[in-house]
């Protein structure tokens, strides 16, 4: 008997009820309670008020808040104030106009997502599982319903589902995925974070071009830019931590801070007229960054944000981190990478894609919704990614394998066409059947979605290095 | 006269080092190392000068003699980082400045490399040098450091150590940390094979594993794959040593590489091993299965008679290699000056300029020659004005700078010659390389075929081996069957005999049945395993025919490609004497053009200090003859004044004369109207009086007419006298009035012309200003790439950055922090194993002692060096030289407690010398002399007296200033 199909946009309540429905269907089955995760999904569901509007991605409500309040800005002239929300829209907006920089923000989902519970269902198919395919906010677009939040969004977003990397080995596909190209022994590659960073922060930015939010603890360094040298390595935000040292400790007052500070500017000016070099302009100028980042050090802080913004996001480690991402993003950070973990479902796939994309659906959703109506999505490349997809077979344990070679990546921002699908798996999803792309031709295309010509050169002490691959190029009629 | 007698000392130390070294050299050269070396020792060959006068004349300053050298504290900072890794505390920079001993600092050099942090200091630079901060995989850190540090604290010369680490398998513990290299990077062959390049030959060939490089033509695919055939042959082993499992590296028996470039698909291309700059190896041809010493096998580490790590770490060290000396040699000399002569240090090609190719050269030669004594080499490089060159482009320095146009002018001759040189070497290499193409298409068919029998001989060979095992399995079945149904047959005619004797004994009788039975069955088996062993015998023979056949196929093949390898080998010979010779040509031809473009440069520039001399001058001739103008004008004035004054005298005098003259004029004509008048009327009454005869009245009137008339005709005399003498008058005062307006003309044209001069001379001083401040623009223009191209080519030192482990121990040192451990660590020796009175004086015990202290605190301190790492070092497995700044540094350093917690007044360091010394000027000098091994300047002091008084708590002060100081630049670069 065919399911009933009920679209949130005709019917929001009764498709947030059939929501709730499907997953206690799912979920009685476990031993954990996941009511408190669906109240939350029933109460995004039911309270935004006017689902219809959503379609249109240039007339939301917050946009138009968004775009009055910008112009209330400018109609009240140079030193009027706004207040509330009006202040701060208008001072991201500002932040925004003031320069063109474009951004990328990454989603790594760790162990390998499963396309067939995400970006490409096979709803009825012997490899589809149990989960339906739901309508999306843009007509004809279908994707798995535990993602009900995002499929909200789908206007906003791209999905690529003819993703064919031929690498099933965790390491190596992170590897191929983060660099856009396999793993050789004689010579690492920068990850796309170093290489955002190198090419889209700005030269005297105080923010760190590149961040990576570790699900984990720890900190630090990351060792992820190979030849463009520790300069554009990660900073690692261990569970969304602030880098180390970015708070003066007590014993040192501000008083003092000053008085030494001054000092130092004294003996080093002093000793760079002396001679001049990049050296060591490169390093009076790392103080001054560091005082900038310590004056910026809130943007780490996601307990600034109002305690509705962190309700928005979730509390769990995911919700803060995407609003954390937000922040980082919104004060000029070109490239933020964020995890979630752990998608390697070798048992109980289904089961796991519940509870671990209830999760994701709801940051992921907001994070998306919030990028567009603060009109960031023109700047910022929004990519979800996993090392590899996962098997259509499902194996005795209710687990799905890895799988390479026919699997989906999500993307949205910058020069994506929006509310699009491109390529296509066949009904079983084994194979690609239209557009196959691989990590090559992906890691091309997003430095192109956000102005960078993938195809040129960086000159690292005097050597020429490819930006990405050369002998890979990017997708064929994908940008717009 | 002083400085001969000097120099003549240190030739003559150095010979006597020279000297010293030769045993050990020849200890060195027990299997087959230095053969040239041990020869021109031995030869009577005049006393070559001491290396640093090479330096110094090779790398003479650009314009000539009289160059500046460092301040004795910038070379006590300098040489003290470069050689023991950490500036020296307050109190030993004091003395150094205060020695008045002008050998002081050869003394300081040798006292650096007696410390025992020379070693330590040594051995990290080598650890990073060799392992770029990589991961202990198999090795841990502290048995390769320990290795390093032996090494260097015996002054294992490099070569040695350089064999070491590329023949080291890991098998036996003493052999386990210098396998490090490789087993740390997992045996993995390309890794091995950029690093070999790199790391021991100067050479990033990472590109040519693909093709040749299209950036650096003389980094070619071959010459990869000819290391690359090195390093495939090895392979990492496991086995159980106790509970541990130990990986180790063990060896294939060579095979030949064949590879093509992605550029030019489907033209092939074989090697055997070669390293580079010299022709492949000859190996030995062996038939397969007679190739190992010990055969491969599970857990087994595998030998092959022959060894191209072996071979190679032969070729490379014995001082014969070329690139492997001079790499080296560049890798030090980049150590003491913060650049190599060729930089980077991985890109020695003749396309990459070098300072001096000359002085690399000799630098390599000279090395191989001591006998790699690395320790002999750095003190050469300390003791040359060249590494004892200031950091500042002092006045002193940019007036020597025009006298480059002359080095430049002698250079400029040579250039067309050497460019000649480099190109016809150039076209002889590439007529080298297209004969031996040649002669390779004609082998390579050849050789693929010869593969192909050979594999056909290893099958071959196979098939016979297991003919032959399963035979004499056979075999051996047989025989024990055999043996063991005789034995049976035998037992049974005794048992029988036995059953025969006891018919009651049914148990016996059963036996005896079960046992003739079982004999029986025995025999019967027999037959059928001796035809098994000659069916087998009869398999053997034919595939032994086969395998003889293959094998003379195989020889025959063998015969029909030794030619063509032989052509090739021929060939190959030839290219690479060729591509040795364009390359030295080449590299010259590159260096010089380089050279002389930065002479230029620095000529120009002096050439537009010259013109911003010149117009200072012409400047200040300007501003004096303007001066001078406007004191000839001021002067004459006065003359103008006094002039118009005589002029107005003049006017006044003519003024009243014109009235005179006026006046009289005016008598006249009324004298003369008067008397014409009274005439007529003396006339007319004449007439009247003519018509009335007698009338006396009338009479009386004529007469008194007359008379009248008479006294007017007398006035108008007396009238006309004034007036002509009025008139005389006024003559002469116009003719005043004339001369003073001329002389007041005549003053005012002299005033306008010195008036002119004034405003003249002004626009000259104007214009000369005007170009003076272009000429200074010009020049400061010129001059920004200066201090670059002086500190390139040597004449000025380089900014060397802290390696984070400088950056460590530096921070302890100027925090007292490590002279402290050092007390309490020889405090602690001194109590629990005291120097006997002897051993106090015996210099070896005193070191031994040094020795253990030091070691002792590293173990002590040595943790906090991996929190400078994680911030100021590179990745691992990368480049560690590349410098850069990153705001986690600058964050570190503010907030961080590795620093924060160092600068408090504490242990007599610089911040707890500040909160004692009353006089700023006295806390001032501990600051710098402790934090930057230097005096204060006056400003300076100045500087921390103000600070001081401003800040109310002194200690906090003390730490402030303290901090401030190594958070500057000054403190974070070796200069």
């Amino acid at each position: 008997m065919p399911r009933e199909i009920i679209s949130f946009n005709r019917q929001p309540q009764a498709y947030a009820v059939r929501c709730i429905r499907v997953r206690l269907r799912l979920t009685v089955k476990r031993k954990y309670l996941w009511r408190d995760r669906l109240k939350h999904i029933v109460v995004s569901c039911l309270l935004k008020d006017d689902p219809m509007k959503l379609l249109y991605p240039c007339n939301t409500a917050a946009h138009g808040l968004a775009r009055r309040q910008f112009l209330g800005t400018l109609a009240a002239g140079a030193g009027a104030m706004v207040g509330g929300l009006g202040a701060f829209t208008s001072q991201a907006m500002a932040a925004q106009l003031k320069s063109d920089q474009k951004r990328i923000v990454v989603f790594n989902m760790h162990g390998g997502l499963s396309q067939l519970e995400s970006w490409d269902p096979k709803p009825g198919a012997d490899t589809g599982g149990p989960f339906l395919a739901i309508p999306t906010s843009v007509p004809g677009i279908h994707i798995s319903e535990l993602l009900p939040l995002t499929a909200m969004q789908m206007h906003h977003l791209c999905l690529i589902r003819g993703v064919n990397t031929s690498e099933d080995d965790h390491g190596k596909g992170a590897y191929l995925m983060m660099t856009g190209r396999r793993q050789t022994p004689a010579g690492e590659f920068p990850q796309i974070g170093a290489v955002a960073s190198k090419t889209l922060n700005p030269p005297d930015g105080s923010m760190p071009g590149h961040i990576v939010i570790t699900p984990g603890g720890g900190g630090g360094r990351g060792n992820d830019s190979a030849w463009l040298g520790p300069k554009y390595s990660s900073v690692q935000l261990g569970n969304g931590n602030p880098p180390p040292n970015i708070i003066r400790p007590d014993s040192i007052t501000e008083d003092s801070d000053k008085a030494r500070n001054d000092f130092r500017r004294q003996v080093s000016e002093r000793f760079l007229n002396r001679r001049r070099t990049a050296v060591t302009e490169a390093f009076t100028y790392s103080f001054e960054q560091a005082e900038k980042l310590m004056n910026q050090r809130d943007v780490f802080d996601v307990t600034k944000e109002p305690a509705s913004e962190i309700e928005r996001y979730g509390k769990h480690d995911l919700g803060r981190h995407c609003l954390l991402a937000r922040r980082l993003l919104e004060s000029g950070v070109s490239f933020v990478q964020l995890s979630h973990s752990n998608y390697d479902t070798h048992n109980e796939n289904f089961n796991f894609h519940i509870e671990q994309l209830a999760e994701f659906d709801f940051a992921f959703s907001t994070f998306v919704a919030d990028l567009a109506s603060r009109e960031m999505l023109e700047s910022t490349l929004i990519v979800v990614l996993s090392e590899f997809g996962r098997t259509p077979n499902v194996n005795q344990y209710y687990g799905r394998d890895h799988w390479s070679r026919a699997w989906s990546v999500c993307v949205g921002g910058g020069r994506m066409p929006r509310g699009h699908v491109f390529g296509a798996t066949n009904d079983k999803g084994t194979e690609v059947v239209d557009k196959q792309v691989d990590h090559g031709n992906l890691f091309h295309t997003y430095l192109q979605a956000v102005g960078v010509d993938s195809t040129g050169n960086f000159n690292v002490d005097g050597r020429d290095m490819p930006i990405a691959d050369p002998s890979s190029r990017p997708i064929d009629g994908l940008l717009v | 006269m002083i400085a001969r007698l000097r120099s003549a000392a240190r030739a003559a130390f150095h010979m006597e080092r020279g000297m010293m070294v030769r045993p050990v050299a020849a200890v060195l050269c027990v299997a087959f190392l230095c053969v040239p070396v041990t020869k021109s020792l031995a030869d009577d060959v005049p006393p070559t000068p001491p290396l640093h006068d090479i330096i110094n004349s090779e790398l003479a300053p650009p314009s000539g003699p009289g160059w500046p050298q460092a301040s004795d504290a910038e070379f006590l900072r300098r040489i003290s980082l470069d050689l023991n890794g950490m500036p020296p505390s307050a109190d030993e920079s004091r003395a150094f400045l205060n020695d008045a001993d002008p050998a002081k600092r050869e003394k300081l050099i040798d006292r650096l490399l007696a410390s025992p942090l020379y070693a330590r200091h040594m051995a990290t630079t080598l650890d990073v040098m060799l392992m770029e901060r990589r991961p202990n995989t198999h090795v841990p850190q502290d048995e390769w450091q320990a290795w390093l540090l032996k090494s260097v604290r015996d002054n294992k010369p490099w070569n040695v150590l350089a064999r070491e680490l590329m023949t080291a398998d890991g098998d036996s513990p003493e052999s386990r940390a210098a396998a490090r290299f490789c087993l740390d990077r997992n045996a993995e062959p390309h890794v091995v094979t950029r690093d070999l390049g790199r790391i021991f030959f100067g050479r990033d060939m990472q590109c040519n594993q693909c093709h040749d490089s299209p950036i650096v033509s003389d980094f070619l695919q071959r010459d990869y794959h000819g290391l690359l055939a090195i390093a495939s042959a090895s392979y990492l082993v496991k086995k159980k040593v106790g509970d541990k499992e130990v990986t180790f590296l063990a060896e294939r028996s060579p095979t030949d590489l064949s590879f093509e470039s992605v550029f030019d698909k489907g033209n092939t291309h074989r090697t055997v091993a070669r390293i580079p700059g010299m022709p492949s190896f000859t190996e030995p041809v062996l038939n397969p299965g007679e190739d190992y010493a010990i055969a491969p096998a599970d857990g087994v580490r595998s030998v092959p008679k022959f060894s191209r790590r072996m071979m190679m770490a032969e070729l490379a060290t014995n001082g014969s290699n070329r690139a492997f000396n001079e790499n080296i040699a560049n890798r030090l000399w980049a150590m003491m000056l913060g650049r190599g002569l060729v930089h980077p240090l991985d890109m020695m090609h003749p396309d990459n300029p070098a300072a001096s190719p000359k002085l690399l050269k000799q630098l390599g030669e000279r090395f191989a020659s001591s006998g790699f004594d690395m320790k002999q080499f750095l003190r050469e490089i300390a003791l040359s004005d060249v590494y004892q060159r200031p950091f500042d482009l002092s006045d002193d320095a940019v007036n020597h700078l025009p006298a480059a146009k002359l080095v430049h002018q002698s250079l400029v001759t040579e250039q067309d010659k050497i460019e000649v040189l480099a190109r016809d070497a150039a076209s002889q290499s590439s007529d080298a390389d297209n004969t031996f193409s040649a002669a390779e298409v004609a082998m390579i068919p050849v050789a693929a075929e010869t593969d192909a029998v050979r594999t056909q001989l290893v099958d071959a060979q196979k098939k016979v081996d297991d003919a032959q095992k399963a035979l004499n399995d056979a075999t051996a079945t047989f025989n024990s069957r055999k043996t063991f149904a005789e034995t049976l047959q035998q037992a049974v005619e005794p048992l029988n005999l036995a059953s025969a004797a006891l018919p009651e004994n049914s148990e016996l009788a059963a036996t005896a049945k079960a046992l003739a039975e079982r004999s029986q069955k025995s025999m019967a088996e027999v037959p059928a395993l001796e035809k098994a062993v000659a069916e087998k015998t009869a398999a053997v023979a034919p595939l032994n025919e086969a395998l003889l056949t293959t094998r003379a196929a195989f020889d025959g093949a063998r015969q029909k490609l030794q030619p063509l390898l032989e052509t090739v080998r021929n060939e190959e010979a030839k290219v690479v004497a060729a591509r040795a010779a364009m390359q030295e040509a080449q590299f010259a031809a590159t260096s010089a053009k380089s050279r002389l473009l930065a002479l230029e440069r620095i000529a120009a520039a002096g050439e537009k200090k010259i013109a911003v001399d010149s117009t200072v001058e012409q400047t200040a001739s300007y501003e004096a003859s303007v001066l001078a103008a406007n004191k000839e004008m001021t002067e004459y004035m006065p003359v103008v004044a006094a002039r118009t004054t005589d002029m107005q005298t003049a006017e006044q005098a003519m003024t009243s004369a014109t009235a005179a003259v006026s006046t009289a004029q005016e008598q006249v004509s009324r004298y003369r109207n008067a008397s014409v008048t009274l005439d007529e009327a003396a006339t007319a009454l004449k007439k009247a009086q003519a018509a009335l005869p007698g009338d006396e009245a009338m009479v009386s009137s004529v007469n008194t007419l007359l008379a009248k008339s008479n006294a007017a005709k007398e006035s108008l005399k007396a009238s006309e006298a004034s007036l002509v003498s009025a008139s005389q008058m006024s003559s002469a005062a116009t003719g005043q009035m004339k001369a003073a307006q001329t002389a007041l003309a005549e003053a005012n044209v002299e005033l306008k012309r010195r008036q002119d001069l004034v405003t003249q001379s002004n626009a000259a001083l104007m214009q000369a200003r005007e170009s003076l401040s272009t000429a200074r623009a010009s020049y400061e223009s010129a001059m920004e790439t200066i201090p670059t191209d002086l500190s390139a080519n040597f004449a000025l030192s380089q900014l060397k950055p802290l390696t984070p482990e400088q950056m460590c121990w530096t921070v302890f040192k100027v925090t007292t922090v490590y002279d402290r451990y050092v007390a309490t660590e020889a405090a602690e020796l001194e109590k629990t194993a005291p120097l006997t009175d002897e051993q106090k004086n015996d210099a070896a015990a005193l070191a031994a002692r040094a020795a253990e202290i030091e070691q002792r605190v590293y173990d002590k301190l040595k943790g906090n060096i991996a929190s400078y790492v994680q911030i100021y070092g590179g990745a691992p497995g990368q480049p560690q030289n590349d410098f850069y700044a990153s705001p986690d540094q600058a964050l570190f350093t503010s907030n961080g407690s590795a620093i924060n917690s160092w600068v408090v007044p504490a242990g007599d360091n610089a911040a707890e010398r500040i909160v004692k010394a009353t006089d700023p000027r006295v806390a001032a000098e501990e600051l710098y002399l402790g934090l930057l091994t230097r005096q204060p300047s006056e400003q300076e002091v100045a500087e921390v007296t103000a600070f001081l008084a401003a800040r109310q708590d002194r200690s906090k002060a003390a730490q402030e200033l303290a901090w401030g100081l190594v958070s500057s630049a000054e403190f974070r670069f070796n200069k």
